[in-house]
C-alpha cells in the first residue's frame, strides 16, 4: 500500500480541475479567468467562468468520482473485476429513467425530480443484476445480464425520444448513451449533489463488509457482517451515485472498470482502500476526458463516452482474456 | 462456561429435514471432530449453529448479535475463497473485522493479534506476498491464521484439512489441539477418520442428519457404527505412538 | 389439377404483362426541372393540376397559383410554428411528400425543394411527372428570384413578377439608416446561429442590426458555443420558439448564463414561420425586428 497514492491522486485531480477551468472555446487569459472566477471582475468573463466553466469542472469531479466509487463497490461486492455500472446496464437504466422523467414532464415537477427518476431506473437494474448473478457474481451471468439490460434500456430510450413531440429529441439518444458535460450549469450541480453525497455515504459504510467479502459470504457473515444490510447499502449507494451522474451527464461507461483495475495493485487489492482511491481516480479520468474532448474537437460536441470507451474497451477485452485464462 | 450449546436444531429444505433434532454442547478444552459420510449434514449443522441458515430449535451462537457472535466464534468455511490478491498480512488482518476499535486501520491490539497468528502458522516469510501466489497448502495456512487472528474462543472449521499434504494436515490438527488445550474449543468436520482419532478429544458422528454417536473415539467408532454409517470395516488400535485408525474395506 | 395450374400461370402472365405495359407507357418522361414542357396538352401552356411537396413552394404556390390550379400542399404548411400561411393551407388537401400519393393525385407539375429526398424525386421522374425544385432562399435577392421562378413554373409569370416588384418596394420602405447599428445574435437550439450569406442574416441586416456571427467570420449556419456568445456581448439576442416536449438541445436556451445575458440585454423570441421561407412574409420578420431595434434606441 503506497502512502503517496491518495495525496498524489488529490494533487492530480486538483491540477486537472484547474486545467478544466482554463480550457474552453472562448480564449480567455489565465489571469483574467482567475480574476473573474475568484474576485468577480469583468462582467462577461465572470459569467463564462462561474456559470459555464465552473459547473462543468465541478461536474467532471463529481460524475467521475461517483462512477469510480460505484465501480469499485460493485466489484468488491460481486467479487468480480468485470462488474461496472456501464457494463451491467445500470447507466443505461438510469438514462432511461431520466429520459422518461424529461419527456413526461415529471422532471419539471420539483427540483430533484430528474436525478430521483434516474435513481429509480438504476435501482431496478442493480436489483435485477443481484437477482440474476446469484451469491457469487459469475462473469458470464453478469455480462449477459448487462447486455440484456443495456439493450432493453437503450431501445426504450430511443423509442421514448422518437415519440417525443420535440423534433430535437430524436437525435439525443447519442447524448444519453454516450454522455457529455457540455453546457451544464450550476442547476445541474445542485440537482446531482445531494444524491451523490447520499450515495457516497452509503457506500462508505460498506467498507468493512467489502473487505470481509473477500473470503466469501459465509466467512463475512460469520465475522459479524450483516449481509442484507450490506446488499441494501450497495444497491442504494450505487443507484444514487450512478443515477445522479447519469441524470446530468448521460451514460458514461468504463470509468468504473478502468479506474479500480488500474488502482487495485496500488492499494494492495483491498476493497476498502480501493473505494476512496477509485473516487479520486474516477474524477481524474473524467476530467482528463472532458479536457481532451475540448482540445480534440473544440467546435463539435464530442461525447465523453467516446473517449472513455476508446480507453476502456481494450482494457475490458484484456480483462476478459485474463479471466478466461484463469478459467473463471 | 459452555462455548456452544445447540438444542433440538433442525434444518429443513423443501420440507425435508437435512439436519434433524441435534443436541450438542461444547465446553472449553474440547477438540470435537464432526464426522459423517457425504451428505450427512456436517456443513449444514455448522452453518446453522452460526445462524447462517434458517433453522428451528436453539443455538447459543445464533442468538448472539453479529459482532458478539464473531468474537465468540470464528468460522473457516469449506470453500477457500480469496477473491482479491491481498497480501498474507492483509488477509490475516481480516480476522480483526469484528473489532473496529481503532478510528481507522488496525489498533495496537489488532496488530499484535495478527502477528501472533502469523507466527503460529509459520507465515513470517510470506507476510507481504499476495496470497494468490501461494501454494494451496500455504493459502490454507493463511486462512487458518485469519481465523486465529479473530481470537475467538470457539473455532468452527469445515473440512480444514481437505487437499493438504500429510505434514500440513498434521500441523493443522496440532494447531487446533493446542487451541483447545489453551482453553478454547474447536469443532472441525473431517473426512479423515485417522486424523480425527489421533488429535480430537471427542468425536460426534452424524448420519442422515441425525446425531448417531457422541463421545470418545473408541466409543464412537465402533465396528457397528462404522458398518451402519460408513459401510466400512477398519483397523482401530492403541499403539505406542497413540491411537491408529485405518479403514480397510467396504462391506 | 393441371387445368387450375395452367389457369394460374395465365393469370400471372397477364398480370405481369399489364404491369410491364403500365411501366413502359410513361417512359416518355419529362426531365425533372424542366418547366417548359406541356404534358397535359393544356392549350395555355400552364399546368392544370399542381402539387406542392415543400413548405416554401407550398406558400409561394398558394400566393401565385390560379384558382383551382393548386391541388395539394404538404402537411408542413399546416403547422403554425413553421408555416406563415397555416390558415390558408387548411383549404387544400394535404400530402406527405410520398411519390405514391403524389402520383395518385395525377398532377401536371410537382413543386419540390432541393432537400426533398432524392429517392422521392427519382421515383417521380420514373413515374413521368414533371418536377420543378426550388432551392432554399439564402438571401433577400433569392426571395424575389424564387417568386419569379415559381410564377413562371405555374404559367403565372406576370403575377410572379408583380409580387417581386411589390416585395422590392416594401423592402425599400422598411429600410432606414439608424445612427448606430446594434449588434445582435441569432441563437437557436443546440447553440445554432446563422452568419453571413443566409436569409436570416440578411433579415437581421435589413432591420438595421449587425450580426455578431458574421463579425466572427461565420458564413452559413454553425454552432456558436455559449461561452463565445457571452463574451461577444451582443446588444440583442434573437431566439426561436420552443417546441413542446423536452430536449437537451433546447435546454441550452434556458442555461443560467444565457438567462442572465437576456436579463441584462434585450432580446426576444421571434416566430420562426416568417423566417424559414423566401416568401413576402419575410418582410413581417424585418418589420418586427425593426420595431425591436427602435425600442432599443429609445430605451434608457
Amino acid at each position: 500500500m503506497n502512502h503517496w497514492l491518495i495525496p498524489g491522486l488529490v494533487a492530480l485531480v486538483a491540477a486537472l480541475f484547474a486545467a478544466s477551468l482554463l480550457i474552453g472555446p472562448a480564449a480567455i487569459g489565465v489571469g483574467e479567468s482567475l480574476a473573474a472566477l475568484i474576485r468577480g471582475e469583468g462582467e462577461a468573463v465572470v459569467l463564462v467562468m462561474r456559470e459555464i466553466r465552473l459547473p462543468r469542472a465541478l461536474l467532471g469531479v463529481m460524475v467521475g468520482a461517483s462512477l469510480g466509487l460505484a465501480g469499485a463497490a460493485l466489484q468488491g461486492f460481486l467479487r468480480n473485476p468485470l462488474a461496472e455500472p456501464g457494463l451491467i446496464g445500470t447507466s443505461a437504466s438510469a438514462a432511461l429513467g431520466a429520459v422518461l422523467a424529461l419527456q413526461t414532464g415529471f422532471a419539471a415537477g420539483f427540483a430533484l425530480a430528474l436525478p430521483a427518476a434516474a435513481l429509480t431506473g438504476a435501482v431496478i437494474s442493480v436489483v435485477l443484476i443481484l437477482l440474476l448473478a446469484g451469491p457469487r457474481g459469475s462473469s458470464l451471468v453478469l455480462i449477459l445480464a448487462g447486455i440484456a439490460i443495456s439493450a432493453l434500456a437503450g431501445a426504450l430510450i430511443s423509442l421514448v425520444l422518437n415519440l417525443s413531440p420535440n423534433p430535437f429529441a430524436a437525435n439525443e439518444i447519442v447524448f444519453w448513451m454516450m454522455g457529455s458535460l457540455t453546457d451544464r450549469s450550476m442547476d445541474h450541480v445542485r440537482a446531482a449533489a445531494p444524491f451523490m453525497l447520499a450515495g457516497a455515504a452509503a457506500l462508505w459504510l460498506t467498507r468493512r463488509g467489502l473487505d470481509a467479502m473477500t473470503l466469501g459470504e459465509d466467512a463475512a457473515a460469520s465475522m459479524g457482517i450483516a449481509l442484507t444490510r450490506l446488499r441494501l447499502l450497495l444497491v442504494i449507494g450505487t443507484a444514487a451515485l450512478v443515477g445522479a451522474a447519469t441524470a446530468v451527464a448521460g451514460a458514461i461507461g468504463f470509468v468504473g472498470l478502468v479506474v479500480p483495475h488500474i488502482l487495485r495493485p496500488w492499494v494492495g487489492a483491498q476493497p476498502s482502500r480501493l473505494l476512496p482511491a477509485s473516487a479520486l481516480g474516477g474524477a481524474a479520468m473524467l476530467l482528463a476526458a472532458d479536457i481532451a474532448v475540448r482540445l480534440i474537437a473544440p467546435e463539435r460536441d464530442l461525447k465523453l463516452g467516446v473517449l472513455t470507451a476508446i480507453v476502456g474497451a481494450p482494457l475490458f477485452l484484456h480483462l476478459i482474456w485474463k479471466t478466461r485464462r484463469a478459467g473463471l | 462456561m459452555t462455548l456452544l450449546s445447540v438444542e433440538n436444531l433442525t434444518v429443513s429444505r423443501a420440507g425435508q429435514p437435512v439436519v434433524g433434532g441435534i443436541d450438542l454442547t461444547v465446553q472449553p478444552g474440547e477438540f470435537v471432530g464432526l464426522l459423517g459420510p457425504n451428505g450427512a449434514g456436517k456443513t449444514t449443522l455448522l452453518r446453522a449453529a452460526l445462524g447462517l441458515l434458517p433453522f428451528t430449535g436453539r443455538s447459543s451462537l445464533a442468538a448472539l448479535p453479529g459482532r458478539e457472535r464473531a468474537r465468540a466464534a470464528a468460522f473457516l468455511p469449506q470453500s477457500r475463497e480469496i477473491a482479491w490478491p491481498l497480501s498474507v498480512e492483509a488477509l490475516v488482518a481480516l480476522g480483526r473485522v469484528p473489532y473496529p476499535g481503532a478510528a481507522r486501520g488496525l489498533s495496537g491490539a489488532d496488530r499484535e493479534a495478527v502477528d501472533r497468528a502469523i507466527s503460529r502458522m509459520g507465515l513470517e516469510t510470506f507476510r507481504h506476498r499476495p496470497t494468490t501466489e501461494l501454494s494451496g497448502g500455504e493459502q490454507a495456512r493463511a486462512l487458518i491464521a485469519r481465523v486465529l487472528a479473530q481470537e475467538a474462543p470457539l473455532l468452527l472449521a469445515d473440512e480444514p484439512t481437505a487437499g493438504l499434504d500429510p505434514a500440513a494436515q498434521i500441523a493443522t490438527m496440532r494447531v487446533f489441539a493446542a487451541h483447545a488445550a489453551a482453553g478454547g474449543a474447536v469443532v472441525a468436520s473431517l473426512h479423515d477418520l485417522g486424523l480425527a482419532v489421533r488429535h480430537c478429544t471427542r468425536l460426534v458422528l452424524l448420519d442422515g442428519g441425525r446425531l448417531v454417536a457422541d463421545g470418545a473415539p473408541a466409543e464412537v467408532l465402533t465396528p457397528g457404527n462404522l458398518a451402519r454409517t460408513f459401510g466400512i470395516r477398519a483397523h482401530f488400535a492403541e499403539t505406542g505412538d497413540g491411537p491408529v485408525f485405518q479403514p480397510l474395506d467396504m462391506l | 389439377m393441371s387445368g387450375c395450374a395452367r389457369a394460374f400461370d395465365l393469370l400471372t402472365a397477364a398480370a405481369l404483362g399489364l404491369w410491364l405495359g403500365a411501366a413502359a407507357a410513361p417512359a416518355v418522361a419529362e426531365a425533372p426541372g424542366d418547366p417548359s414542357g406541356d404534358p397535359s396538352g393544356n392549350p395555355s401552356g400552364a399546368p392544370g393540376r399542381v402539387v406542392s411537396i415543400n413548405l416554401c413552394t407550398d406558400q409561394l404556390a398558394m400566393l401565385l397559383a390560379a384558382p383551382g390550379q393548386l391541388v395539394s400542399v404538404s402537411h408542413l404548411a399546416l403547422d403554425p410554428r413553421s408555416s406563415a400561411m397555416a390558415a390558408e393551407a387548411a383549404a387544400y388537401p394535404v400530402n406527405h411528400g410520398q411519390a405514391e400519393e403524389v402520383f395518385l393525385l395525377a398532377p401536371d407539375l410537382v413543386l419540390a425543394g432541393t432537400f426533398t429526398p432524392r429517392a422521392t424525386l427519382a421515383m417521380l421522374d420514373r413515374l413521368g411527372i414533371p418536377v420543378v425544385t426550388l432551392a432554399p432562399a439564402g438571401s433577400l435577392a433569392d426571395v424575389r428570384e424564387g417568386m419569379i421562378a415559381v410564377g413562371r413554373a405555374l404559367g403565372r409569370g406576370a403575377e410572379g413578377a408583380a409580387m417581386a416588384r411589390r416585395f422590392d418596394a416594401d423592402l425599400a420602405a422598411l429600410h432606414d439608416d439608424p445612427p448606430r447599428r446594434p449588434r445582435a445574435a441569432l441563437y437557436y437550439a443546440n447553440g445554432y446561429t446563422l452568419g453571413g450569406g443566409t436569409l436570416s442574416g440578411e433579415i437581421l441586416a435589413a432591420a438595421g442590426f449587425d450580426n455578431i456571427a458574421a463579425e466572427a467570420g461565420l458564413t452559413g449556419g454553425g454552432v456558436l458555443p455559449l461561452e463565445r456568445l457571452v463574451l461577444a456581448d451582443p446588444d440583442f439576442i434573437v431566439m426561436g420558439e420552443s417546441y413542446p416536449g423536452a430536449s437537451r438541445a433546447e435546454e441550452l436556451l434556458t442555461h443560467p448564463a444565457l438567462r442572465t445575458l437576456m436579463d441584462t440585454r434585450a432580446g426576444g423570441v421571434f416566430a420562426d414561420r416568417d423566417w424559414l421561407c423566401g416568401t413576402p412574409h419575410v418582410l413581417r420578420a424585418v418589420a418586427a425586428l425593426r420595431e425591436a431595434r427602435r425600442a432599443l434606441e429609445t430605451a434608457p
